[in-house]
């Protein structure tokens, strides 16, 4: 009786997801500095992003996929980088689908709870809509020149919609880590003139664009 | 047998949603010569405690930094929700705004909020004036707390939403709760429609100009068409406001701004978004020899309006048919004392 709870227990066991922010494959941490190419020392103080829509794909196409409405991640609050996925421990998965960011629908139905509360942080109050993701810190040159960056991106009105579709192929079963590499996102961003971009339109549409190609899923 | 106990629960489905509807016109009172209301009730469906939280922080300083400014300091009740004591708004520690404080009424039918449009939803609308450094200069992270650590705000949190906890979703669908009673539909102007009274023969007049000149933007009976208009103002030099532009950044929207309602308009003065015409004399006179002419002036205003001084009166005349004392004097809007 004892050992069959137990094989139950295992199989039910849910399988969770992982988020990481990485630099060349190091875990990041706010407190930490990360060297880039030219020798310019970057730190991150805030990284904070909406993923929405999530949808893991199992290898059997009759089962429905596991869908997660909208989880804010959260690099100072170790609780949002590890959530339920709804799939089982065993369960094979063969890739993700999420959105980056709100879609127009939840950013035009008035006011939510949970991780879209207001009091979270990442909606504009000077109009309307919430902000898909915000990476701030600082980059200090070789010459000891010392600038900030602050990128809160959002907007869902053509031509600055930013939301980003994002599909990931897996292989494999057991936890799943969704990785973030900033160092890829640093290395494509402009940070020469758009080091402060803070309300929809163009740029941060392709601010968006870049940071979409920079997850990857183990 | 079969059949009646088949029916039985369809006339219980059709007894609760006529409940449903009674319900939200009871509270807030939807006027049928009004159109179908944009806010969507089913998010936040009304309830008298919800309400009655809501009128305690649209009262209360306690939204703002400081704890001295509350929404009223901007809309009184006894001017149709707006104030007139400046031209622009007057905030947080002295602080002077960019913008003329709109008047709030009849929110539930608004599809924009904000004299550019840059709010699309009443839940979320007062986000800006709690953040605005000119105006509240606080933020709904800073208001939460507070509430969290108020015992009187436990107790009607508690009663409203059955959690003692103030949350951001709970706290403005609150304060949209109580904005969305402010519904002004008893003017005289209300009862000539609902066939209760007549116009004078002056007040005919004005309303058969108004219809001809102005009813297009103001159209009846919210006295809005909810469009971004070029109503032909020569920018202000020093408030350098190019309005929707600033939200749409597209260039046909320069120097446009919201149609407000003409609903109440004899309390709600100073006019315009950035309260320039102290009196309606003064806006009959832009309207006839005072427009600006720019590539996206109002499609409306392109050929010169002619009136002469006695149809300027009439106009007026009919605009103060649109005052609605049952609204501006109705003890339900006021502070709440008891």
């Amino acid at each position: 009786m004892l050992f069959s709870f137990c094989v139950f227990g295992q199989e039910t066991t849910q399988k969770d997801l992982l988020f990481e922010a990485s630099w060349g494959g190091r875990k990041i941490h706010p407190d930490s500095t990360y060297t880039m190419d030219k020798g310019s020392v970057v730190q991150f103080e805030i990284l904070k992003l909406y993923l929405s829509d999530i949808r893991f794909l199992p290898d059997d196409s009759k089962r429905d996929v596991s869908v997660t409405k909208v989880r804010l991640i959260d690099l100072s609050d170790s609780l949002s980088l590890k959530f339920k996925t709804g799939l089982l421990k065993n369960d094979i998965v063969t890739g993700v689908r999420f959105l980056l960011g709100i879609d127009s629908l939840v950013n035009v139905s008035g006011v939510y709870g949970g991780d879209l509360d207001p009091t979270k942080g990442m909606y504009w109050t000077w109009q309307s809509g919430y902000i898909n993701f915000k990476i701030e810190g600082s980059i200090k040159d070789v010459n000891g020149r010392v600038r900030s960056f602050k990128w809160h991106i959002g907007g869902y009105q053509s031509p600055g919609n930013a939301l980003q579709e994002i599909e990931l192929k897996h292989n494999g079963i057991g936890t799943l880590k969704l990785v973030l590499d900033l160092e890829k996102f640093m290395k494509e961003a402009d940070l020469n003139t758009k080091t402060n971009i803070m309300s929809p339109g163009v740029e941060a549409v392709k601010l968006a664009e870049v940071l979409a190609l920079c997850f990857t899923i183990h | 047998m079969f059949h009646h106990s088949l029916k039985k629960p369809i006339i219980w489905v059709l007894i609760l949603i006529s409940f449903a509807f009674i319900k939200v016109d009871d509270i807030i009172n939807l006027p049928e010569h009004f159109p179908k209301p944009v806010y969507d009730f089913k998010n936040n469906p009304l309830t008298k405690e919800k309400i009655y939280l809501g009128r305690n922080l649209f009262y209360d300083p306690i939204l703002s930094h400081d704890n001295k400014v509350p929404c009223e300091n901007c809309h009184s009740p006894f001017t149709a929700f707006t104030h007139v004591d400046h031209a622009l708004s007057h905030g947080i520690y002295d602080s002077i705004g960019t913008r003329n404080s709109p008047a709030l009424m009849n929110l539930a039918w608004q599809k924009k909020f904000m004299w550019d449009g840059a709010i699309n939803n009443l839940d979320m609308q007062a986000l800006a004036p709690i953040s605005h450094p000119a105006e509240m200069g606080s933020s709904i992270q800073e208001v939460v707390t507070k509430l969290r650590a108020s015992k009187k705000y436990k107790d009607l949190f508690y009663k409203a939403f059955n959690d003692s906890i103030a949350t951001g979703e709970n706290t403005l669908k609150a304060l949209s709760q109580f904005l969305l009673t402010l519904v002004s539909s008893g003017s005289r102007y209300d009862k000539f429609i609902q066939g209760k009274l007549k116009f004078t023969e002056q007040e005919e007049n004005g309303y058969k100009l108004f219809k001809k000149h102005c009813a297009v933007c103001h159209t009846e009976p919210l006295f809005t068409n909810g469009s971004f208009e070029n109503n032909g103002l020569i920018p202000d030099p020093l408030l350098k406001d190019s309005g929707r532009i600033k939200i749409s950044a597209n260039p046909s929207d320069a120097y446009k701004f919201k149609v407000p309602t003409l609903r109440n308009i004899e309390y709600t003065f100073p006019y315009m978004h950035d309260g320039r015409f102290k009196s309606l004399g003064d806006v009959m006179n832009h309207y006839t020899k005072g427009i600006h002419h720019s590539k996206t002036l109002s499609a409306e205003l392109r050929n010169r309006i002619v009136l002469t001084s006695n149809e300027k009166v009439d106009i007026v005349s009919f605009l103060l048919t649109l005052s609605d004392k049952e609204f501006v004097f109705n003890p339900d809007h006021r502070f709440p004392s008891e």
